[in-house]
């Protein structure tokens, strides 16, 4: 079996490189993801801001985010942030050198688009609570940033699991775009595998199924949590609550 | 910035008509394989509807990009087995196996969307019909149908956007869409402004696309 002999773990085989991929996939998805989370927040507030600029800021941030396709903000992204940190560097201490890495920049421009994304699921976990427990919170005293974390917040992400579970998944899918400016996650790694083994449809398929395990994991996971946060709750015909 | 733009005129043209078509194609024949796995999924519980539900799991779980390499890149596996059964001249072709990507992976998405509309039509219309004595299939074609797709169009439109969107990673396989010839156009300049280019082009196309589906939206919402 050649096929079994490519994929075997060692040097003669592709097997620890794919594990090692797999991990850098997971922790891409695993570090962005708090990330995007926070920063949903952020342009939801940013969104319904007192402030007319800052309301503009976030529905600009939103626009331009969901309009460009992932893989433009990524090359845009990495391009111009290494742009700017040289320049900076040269201004700084010139002479010296500092790049921007694939991951970093592959966590930022997934964050960004992720978050435009959250902003929304935010906005509907916000509704879902209803706008009364605010106001309850903020007449027995307490500041907006205690009626959030306190009141708020743990009401919140039962609404909010469906959304970003979606998100998480979309995320885990993303990752593989990275491999374009060569971090060296999943997909690049079979890339690399079929340079040297000539099996495309081998590598390409194997990775496929292990995406689709993960999905398949995650989806599975979110369905569990959401039993778990709605037990206690009525559940109604479509929907909970 | 204008002499990128204007100097390179017709590639933007060109790069700006090829995402259209190759968009709007997918999202066309998707939605015609979309319907009988919708149908499947909504209305089955034997064997047809365990497929459909696979389809729509593994088509879903790949990245698009994935799918991509894995059609285009590896068929080449099998190119003397295609050539023998005449498929060859399909799949040598990175436009025919990008355009297969993207319909595989758009029918799984809007097969759950029809899916949705098709499960919150009320029972008493299935009652009404079979009260006007319609056959199952005038029943679907004439009323469930529209129904459903009057409902599913927003998120119909939103696939569609998603879509354009997607359409950008043919340029990894080599075709020249928008991405494409901005990638093109970068690699002989070193002038990062292309992409910016390249981001007012898909920021204005998806713009466009979002007003007009508003206003279909708005003309059948009474359908919905």
């Amino acid at each position: 079996m050649t096929w079994l002999n490519s994929l075997s773990y060692g040097s003669g085989g592709w097997g620890d490189e794919l594990l090692h991929g797999l991990g850098v996939t997971l922790a891409l998805a695993l570090a962005t993801f708090p990330f995007a989370i926070v920063l949903s927040f952020l342009i939801h507030w940013a969104k319904v801001s007192r402030y007319r600029p800052v309301r503009m800021f976030g529905r600009a941030y939103t626009t331009v985010f969901k309009s460009l396709p992932e893989i433009l903000t990524l090359l845009i992204l990495y391009y111009q942030s290494q742009a700017i940190v040289s320049w900076l560097v040269t201004a700084v201490a010139p002479g010296s050198h500092l790049s921007i890495s694939p991951f970093v920049a592959g966590m930022m421009s997934l964050a960004f688009v992720i978050s435009a994304y959250g902003s929304e699921v935010v906005r509907g976990a916000l509704n879902a609570v209803g706008k009364g427990q605010f106001e309850a919170a903020s007449s027995l005293g307490l500041s907006p940033f205690h009626a959030f974390f306190k009141v708020i917040l743990p009401q919140l992400w039962r609404h909010a699991i469906p959304g970003f579970g979606n998100l998480w998944v979309i995320l885990l899918k993303d990752t593989s775009l990275v491999s374009v400016i060569t971090l060296f996650e999943l997909t690049h790694v079979a890339t690399l595998a079929i340079n040297t083994t000539r099996q495309p449809f081998l590598f390409f398929g194997l990775i496929a199924i292990i995406y689709v395990l993960l999905v398949t994991l995650s989806t599975r996971a979110q369905k569990q949590i959401e039993k778990r946060v709605s037990r206690g709750f009525i559940r109604e015909e479509n929907g909970d609550v | 910035m204008f002499e990128l733009y204007f100097g390179e005129m017709a590639r933007w043209n060109d790069g700006l008509i090829l995402t259209a078509v190759m968009s709007t194609l997918s999202v066309v024949i998707g939605f015609f394989v979309a319907l009988p796995i919708a149908l499947a999924r909504s209305k089955s519980k034997g064997i047809p509807g365990w497929l459909a539900l696979g389809y729509v799991n593994v088509f879903r779980g790949v990245p698009l990009l994935v799918l991509m390499f894995l059609i285009y890149y590896g068929s080449g596996q099998f190119s003397r087995e295609l050539r023998s059964i005449g498929l060859w001249w399909f799949f040598r072709d990175a436009y025919y196996c990008g355009l297969l990507a993207l319909v595989l992976n758009t029918a799984a998405y809007q097969a759950e969307i029809i899916r949705g509309s098709l499960d919150t039509i009320a029972t008493s219309v299935l009652e009404t019909n079979a009260a006007l004595n319609l056959t199952r299939w005038t029943s679907f074609r004439r009323v469930l149908l529209p129904i459903a797709f009057a409902k599913a169009l927003p998120p119909l439109g939103n696939e569609y956007i998603l879509m354009v969107k997607a359409t950008s990673l043919l340029a990894i396989i080599t075709v020249f869409d928008l991405m494409g010839q901005a990638r093109m156009i970068f690699s002989e300049t070193f002038d990062l402004r292309v992409y910016y280019i390249a981001a007012a082009h898909y920021l204005v196309l998806v713009l466009l696309i979002e007003w007009v589906l508003r206003r279909v939206e708005a003309r059948i919402k009474w359908m919905a």
